[in-house]
């Protein structure tokens, strides 16, 4: 079993993609415990910091029922002007939900919504882990992938790496940029993928690909779903 | 070369690198690469330190480094006007900005306007205004390397893919490498805020980078320019193309929904 206090230095040698953490992870007596407890470590950290950075960004910014009643007067001249109605108090009941439901999604007025997303964040990068590694999985013993899916298991918890510079958002208005996360990550999949399967350089990216075009796919059929239906709508 | 660099007896010692050379290439290799010139140094005498005088031998994690310092570098003025204009006015600097909008470019109603600069005025919730506007400066600056990682990567890995096509053998770690010196010229666009100067910095660092990441995109890859210049277009073409696609598409469906 690996001490967390090795994490950093596989966390640093896993972003520029070098082979010894991920040869650490396949000779491991035990590959997908060490990645889920790996996983697990970096998600609290990133929620911990979420938790804190955001409390320090509702601090930094004006109150959130200050901030409401400064901004009805001109959400009620827009109203009125682009024919949302011209009831002044209609709006500001409606201006009124709309924000309490925005701000309390984004935790802005009080730290409850942000407590329960730095709670999700491990369940979301532990599950995106488990069901990313098994459809690369899949798709790389298609390929012709020697790989077990234990060892798997372990090479790919490296990319939760990148999602380490999350920690940066503890400082207020920092953000990191989920493109960067996402093609960070992949990038080290394709290198996990690439070592533990013995998988050409062209097999090992299609194998890594499959999990986010399925996503892709999933995606594009609902939102066809949903035009088609509006479509339908519309000329009913 | 410095004289502790020799035993007594004359001979070479091996060099004592800085806790740092392991992440950031040396000023030799910046220089050269941007200067353009990605050949192989003439090695020393010895040969002890050729990995530190030739502009190719830069590993990963010295190009990563480099995006870094050279992000910090460029944000450093940015960071100072920033902090002294939001500290002055007591205000977080995306509020400023919103304000600054709203007044330049008067596009808004004039009461939502004026909602949005009385909102840019409040003060913080808990923290004393100065704080809040010198927080708010330090995470604009942090969002600097940030930024710049994003494109380093993901453009890379896009020009990488592109290069492929031609057959070029780089790796994707000595690719981003390699690429990373086309940070060090932007460093001139941190000089932005001066009147006048910065605008003609911006101008020249956005070209210079282009031209060392032109220059080493060709050194790793051995193409000729021409497929050289291909590749590195091809993405940003790519990515045009379907964003006007998928632009056209979401129209059309709307415009077919509303008539």
């Amino acid at each position: 079993m690996l001490q967390p206090k090795h994490y950093p230095e596989m966390v640093g040698k896993a972003l520029v993609f070098e082979a010894e953490p991920f040869l650490t992870m396949v000779e491991d007596d035990n590959p997908w415990v060490e990645g889920l407890f790996f996983v697990t470590c970096v998600g609290v950290l990133l929620g911990a910091a979420h938790f804190i950075g955001g409390l320090l960004w509702t601090a930094s910014l004006p109150p959130a029922d200050a901030v409401r009643a400064a901004l009805l007067p001109g959400v009620q001249q827009v109203a009125a002007q682009i024919g949302l109605g011209d009831d002044p108090t209609q709006i500001a009941a409606a201006f009124r939900q709309f924000w309490g439901w925005g701000a309390g999604f984004f935790g802005y007025p009080n730290g409850f919504a942000r407590f329960f997303f730095a709670i999700l964040q491990p369940i979301e990068l532990v599950l995106q882990w488990f069901f990313l590694t098994l459809v690369t999985f899949a798709a790389a013993r298609l390929l012709g992938g020697k790989g077990t899916l234990v060892k798997t298991l372990g090479t790919m918890a490296l990319s939760a790496a990148p999602y380490v510079l999350g920690i940066l958002t503890i400082i207020p208005f920092v953000s990191v940029s989920s493109l960067l996360l996402s093609v960070w990550s992949l990038l080290i999949a394709y290198r996990a993928i690439a070592i533990t399967h013995h998988l050409s350089w062209q097999r090992a990216a299609l194998a890594v690909l499959a999990g986010p075009l399925l996503l892709l796919l999933i995606g594009a059929v609902i939102i066809a779903i949903v035009m088609l239906i509006l479509t339908i709508r519309g000329s009913l | 070369m410095n004289s502790s660099f020799l035993h007594a007896d004359g001979t070479l010692a091996p060099q004592r690198h800085a806790w740092w050379s392991d992440w950031l290439p040396s000023l030799t290799q910046v220089q050269q690469a941007i200067q353009l010139r990605f050949e192989a140094a003439p090695a020393p005498s010895v040969g002890l330190y050729n990995d530190r005088t030739d502009a190719l031998a830069i590993t990963m994690r010295q190009g990563l480094g480099l995006v870094v310092v050279a992000a910090l570098l460029a944000g450093f003025i940015p960071f100072l006007v920033n902090s002294v204009t939001a500290i002055g006015l007591g205000t977080p600097l995306p509020l400023i900005k919103l304000a600054q909008q709203t007044q330049r470019f008067n596009v808004m109603p004039s009461q939502l306007g004026q909602s949005l600069q009385t909102v840019a005025g409040l003060a913080p919730a808990l923290f004393p205004r100065w704080l809040a506007a010198l927080l708010s400066a330090v995470g604009a600056w942090i969002n600097w390397p940030l930024n710049w990682l994003t494109w380093w990567l993901v453009y890379g890995v896009a020009t990488l893919l592109a290069t492929k096509i031609w057959g070029a053998p780089p790796t994707l770690q000595r690719f981003l490498a390699v690429t990373s010196y086309a940070a060090a010229p932007l460093i001139l666009t941190g000089l932005g805020p001066i009147p006048c100067l910065g605008f003609v910095a911006q101008i020249v660092a956005v070209v210079w980078m282009l031209a060392v990441y032109a220059a080493s995109v060709r050194a790793i890859t051995r193409l000729d320019w021409g497929h050289t210049i291909v590749a590195i277009l091809l993405p940003a073409a790519v990515v045009s193309l379907v964003a006007f696609a998928l632009t056209l598409a979401f129209a059309s469906t709307f415009m077919r929904m509303i008539f």
